[in-house]
């Protein structure tokens, strides 16, 4: 019995121990980048109201707009469903065309795949 | 009479020298926007565009007046304009009203004054064209008006132009084409107003064409926004006036073409507010018989963004 007791709270101590050691990232909603291409973005004089649009999509924590870039760099919370559509109506109502949108996934998500020595993904 | 120092320049001269500047500003390396041109409008109805705007403009005239006497006339304007986006980037809609304060000295005579609010001014502007490219947005719109008569119009004493209101409904149609690149931009607009008779008094129907070149001078480079940015502008600002009309007769000292040459400049602090300084400096004027002729105006502004 005492040695029920004594595995049973090795196996919880070594669970606890391995839980705590696991990486920030293993967090099942971590919070995702999305960039958007923006075309017309050529006046950082209009961008106040891209900015604003983008700022009230759902999840949306912070908006970055890169004018030399011509894109849009948006934060959005943890757990956050990413609307493309809802993207591109948010542009398309702050005055311009919206173009290429890239969901960056989190590392521990999407870890990246090594190159193999000919070039080609393995 | 013949205003001093004003000299008419042909027009070919005045495209010669709009395009050796305008080469200039292309040629400019990396040349890449700004804000909205100062007396020019712009197709791009976003951002400050429609942005809540106000200014002090001067305007200095001297000449001969109707009769032949020598008058002087000094005039100052502070428009309010609202501006409300029905459907944003879409349609804008635009209420105006002048603060208006006029002196007008006639030499060995009296001097006539006036000031109060002049008359409301409303008007649209929808967007007919939008073609974007990276960095590049091309676009057009079509502007309606309707100018309302509120302002007081038949104060004793005074001639029709030196009263706050014309005492008539006027409508304006128009339209603005706009290229507007990274760091520079290419303005255009064309209107057409049309005059009712007031009073008695029908003022000349006008046309208004305007052409701008605008040139982000800091930043170099804009990476992020919002950043501190300094702009500058060259404009063209011409006018067609037909005659007035007094009693159904045609007024024949009345009427003409104008054309200023506007250097600007524009500061751009914060994201929602701008300030800008412009100066008119008439380069031909054609004005049908006796009329003053405008010395120069200056213009000094802000417009701030509601939302």
């Amino acid at each position: 019995m005492l040695n029920m007791k004594i595995s049973s709270i090795l196996i919880l101590a070594s669970f606890l121990w391995i839980a705590a050691a696991l990486p920030a990232a293993a967090d099942p909603h971590p919070e995702s980048t999305v960039i958007v291409q923006v075309d017309g973005l050529s006046c950082p004089f209009c961008a106040f109201g891209l900015e604003k649009k983008l700022s009230k999509l759902p999840g949306a924590q912070s908006v970055a707009i890169k004018v030399d870039q011509g894109v849009a760099e948006l934060t959005f919370a943890p757990g956050s469903r990413i609307d493309e559509d809802r993207i591109r109506e948010a542009v398309r109502a702050g005055g311009f065309t919206p173009r290429e949108i890239r969901i960056l996934k989190p590392e521990a998500e999407s870890p990246p795949q090594a190159e193999s020595p000919t070039g080609t993904r393995p | 009479m013949k205003m001093p120092g004003l000299r008419r320049i042909r027009p070919g001269r005045i495209c010669l020298s709009v395009s050796v500047i305008g080469l200039f500003l292309v040629s400019v390396p990396e040349s890449s926007a700004q804000g909205p041109p100062i007396q020019t409008d712009t197709a791009l109805i976003t951002g400050f565009s429609v942005a809540a705007r106000s200014f002090l403009q001067v305007i200095e005239k001297s000449g001969d007046l109707p009769g032949g006497e020598e008058g002087r006339l000094s005039a100052k304007m502070l428009p309010i304009m609202l501006p409300y986006q029905i459907r944003p980037n879409h349609l804008v809609l635009i209420a105006a009203m002048p603060y208006m304060d006029m002196d007008l000295k006639i030499k060995n005579g009296p001097t006539l004054s006036n000031s109060g609010w002049g008359d409301l001014r409303l008007l649209a502007e929808y967007n007919l064209y939008q073609k974007d490219a990276p960095r590049l947005t091309t676009r057009a719109i079509l502007i309606g008006g309707v100018k309302l008569s509120t302002a007081e119009d038949d104060k004793s004493g005074l001639p029709p132009p030196m009263q706050l209101g014309t005492g008539s409904t006027d409508y304006t149609v128009g339209t603005a084409v706009s290229r507007i690149g990274h760091r520079l931009g290419y303005y255009s607009d064309l209107k057409y107003t049309i005059k009712n008779k007031g009073n008695g008094y029908e003022f000349g129907d006008t046309l208004n064409y305007d052409l701008a070149v605008g040139y982000r001078l800091l930043p170099g480079i804009y990476e992020s926004y919002p950043a501190k940015q300094l702009n500058l502008f060259l404009e063209l600002n011409g006018l067609y006036a037909q005659k007035d009309r007094s009693n159904g007769q045609k007024v024949h000292d009345s009427g003409g073409h104008s054309l200023f040459l506007s250097p600007g400049i524009q500061f751009i602090p914060l994201k929602t507010a701008l300030f800008e300084a412009s100066v008119q400096i008439p380069i031909f004027q054609d004005l049908n018989g006796d009329q003053l002729k405008t010395d120069y105006t200056y213009l000094i502004g802000f417009r701030w963004l509601l939302y």
